[in-house]
């Protein structure tokens, strides 16, 4: 992979820190107004299986009839990401590559979006929201 | 001093003798009668019986035969004269003492008549001749010999009527004796008793006369005398030792009455201290009383102020949560004109930065409704912690006025009931003043029982009574 520089919606995840490049995000949404126009919605929280959600809810509408629900702050920022490999750590539900990598900005590391590869049919199963367990640990980047 | 015996000797004597007199004076005085009597009842058929013998001399004139009868008639040893006179009064025959014949007067009777003068009976009888002739035969009777007969009787009755007086006296003598002894032994043992001495033995009479009854009773009164005097005996030292016992009882008890009483008084003093508490008890229970009410009054204006309060906080929350949903909204509008300005690239960042200062600014607002939202649950917890407290408060206040109300209604009653006591218990102390009185004057007054015990004792003392002695 090469770096590319591009402007990104960085949004906190509890301890996880997700972007997406902006150009595939349509609109920034309140949940409490969507309707069934948004389509698929992807609980981000949940596919990261992170519990905490000290943030308000937002729905990222993406192009295509996917919409990513998330519960963190959002921010604009513009990245020079260079990712690296896909780790262990991600594998699993993100396997069929719906993340692209991870990038390295500063101190933080963050975990870049395929916003391609972010639809239903692609993802599988999602995270059993009761549970929270994921349903197995292969590696994305060992599926490559 | 005579002796009963000598007396009832001397009083039958005396009856005796008296009897005997009237005795002799009533004999005498009927026997004269009869004597006169008797000799009239002789004189006059003796007379007409010689009155009959000398009819016939009387008719014939016949001097010898006439003087035959008379001299038969005038054999009588009464017989003093005899003299028969004719019809014509003249007397044709006489016989016996010429003093006598000398003053006869004839009399002419129809049936045979006698009469007495100068102790001479005199007889006169009709002779009655066939040939009808009459005279009169005059006979005198002399009464000497019936006086010598009188005064014979006379002296036969004095000394029979002595010797009736003598063997009296000597009769009534023995027996005033005889019952002055039987007398005089019931006096000494009365005397004897009178000392005291009832170990007498008992006389024991076997007469069944009115002195053998009075000794038989006089035995009975001895032993009934001893018996009595025994029990009294007996009582009184019983009486002595109760009488002992009763006076240290009724001086414990008047020990006790004088506690008592000024216990009593201790209590009397007791229930006015205890009067008076009551009445600062239950002035302090009316000043309890009314602040509780008071406090429950706050309280309720609390509760209600922090119910306002709490209804505040629900509609800051309410404001709160419109802020919120308005930031909420803003920050949305941020991001998505943040979005616009990144999609519009170098051209838009200027709006982005704006979108930015945007989000942060609605940020702020979010975290600055939040940290409000904490604190008017902060408030909202305080309040709701407030409205218990408040409603304990209330309940403690209500409580606290039922409570008061309670303590000085008991406090009341035990005002009332303090004060039935203390009337109670001034009654009890006078009561209490009178037993102890009572007490003093029971104390003295068995002081008084035992000496006059110690008397008695002394009285019974003065009895002998041992076994009464064989006699």
């Amino acid at each position: 992979m090469t770096a590319a520089a591009a402007r990104f919606a960085v949004v906190e995840l509890g301890t996880c820190t997700v972007a997406l490049a902006a150009e595939h995000i349509a609109a920034i949404l309140d949940p409490e107004d969507v309707d069934e126009s948004a389509g698929t919605i992807i609980d981000l929280n949940q596919l990261f299986g992170i519990a905490d959600d000290d943030g308000p809810a937002r729905l990222l509408c993406l192009a295509g009839a996917v919409s990513i629900l998330i519960r963190g702050r959002i921010a604009f920022l513009h990245l020079d990401v260079d990712p690296c490999h896909r780790p262990p750590l991600i594998a699993g539900a993100l396997r069929r590559r719906c993340l692209r990598g991870i990038a390295i900005a500063g101190e933080r590391l963050i975990y870049l979006l395929d916003p391609g590869a972010l639809d239903a049919s692609s993802l599988g199963p999602p995270t059993d929201p009761r549970t929270g367990s994921r349903t197995d640990g292969e590696s994305c980047c060992a599926s490559d | 001093m005579l002796r009963i015996g000598l007396k009832i000797g001397l009083i039958m004597a005396a009856v005796l003798i008296v009897t005997a007199t009237v005795q002799l004076w009533f004999f005498l005085s009927h026997q004269s009668d009869t004597l006169t009597h008797a000799l009239e009842a002789k004189a006059v058929p003796l007379a007409e019986l010689a009155a009959h013998d000398l009819a016939p001399a009387l008719e014939d004139h016949d001097r010898k035969a006439m003087d035959k009868s008379l001299s038969g008639l005038i054999k009588d040893p009464d017989a003093s004269f005899a003299a028969v006179f004719d019809a014509s009064g003249n007397r044709v025959a006489e016989s016996g003492s010429d003093s006598l014949l000398d003053v006869i007067a004839p009399r002419s009777v129809t049936h045979a008549s006698a009469s007495f003068s100068d102790d001479v009976l005199r007889v006169d009888v009709p002779v009655k001749t066939q040939t009808g002739a009459r005279g009169t035969l005059v006979a005198g009777f002399s009464t000497r010999a019936l006086d010598m007969n009188r005064q014979s009787m006379l002296i036969r009755g004095i000394l029979v009527s002595l010797i009736i007086a003598v063997l009296g006296i000597a009769a009534g003598l023995g027996y005033g004796v005889l019952l002055g002894r039987r007398l005089g032994l019931i006096a000494i043992e009365s005397e004897k008793i009178a000392e005291g001495d009832l170990s007498r033995p008992p006389i024991q009479a076997r007469q069944k006369d009115e002195v053998g009854r009075m000794a038989r009773a006089f035995d009975r009164m001895v032993t009934t005398q001893r018996e009595l005097v025994t029990r009294v005996n007996e009582t009184v030292l019983q009486l002595n030792s109760t009488g002992g016992e009763f006076l240290s009882t009724a001086k414990q008890q008047e020990h006790g009455a004088t506690e008592q009483s000024t216990a009593v008084e201790e209590t009397n003093r007791t229930l006015g201290s205890l009067l008076a508490a009551a009445g600062d008890i239950s002035q302090a229970a009316e000043g309890v009383t009314r602040n509780a009410e008071r406090t429950q009054a706050n309280t309720s204006d609390m509760a209600q102020r922090i119910g306002d309060l709490s209804r505040q906080v629900e509609r800051i929350t309410e404001i709160l949560e419109l802020i919120k949903g308005i930031a909420s909204k803003s920050e949305i509008l941020a991001l998505n004109a943040a979005l616009e300005g990144t999609k519009a690239g170098e051209a838009g960042r200027g709006f982005s930065l704006v979108a930015s200062q945007m989000q942060r600014l609605a940020e702020n607002v979010m975290e600055a409704v939040a940290d409000i939202r904490n604190l008017t649950d902060s408030i909202r917890e305080a309040t709701q912690g407030s409205v218990m407290a408040t409603e304990e408060s209330t309940k403690l206040s209500a409580d606290t006025t039922r409570s008061a109300q309670q303590i000085e209604l008991i406090i009341g009653q035990q005002r009332s009931a303090t004060e039935q006591v203390s009337t109670a218990m001034q009654d009890v102390a006078h009561v209490a003043t009178q037993t102890a009185a009572a007490s003093k004057e029971i104390v003295a007054s068995t002081q008084d029982i035992l000496q006059l015990c110690e008397r008695l004792a002394m009285v019974v003392g003065r009895y002998n009574l041992r076994a009464p002695r064989r006699s």
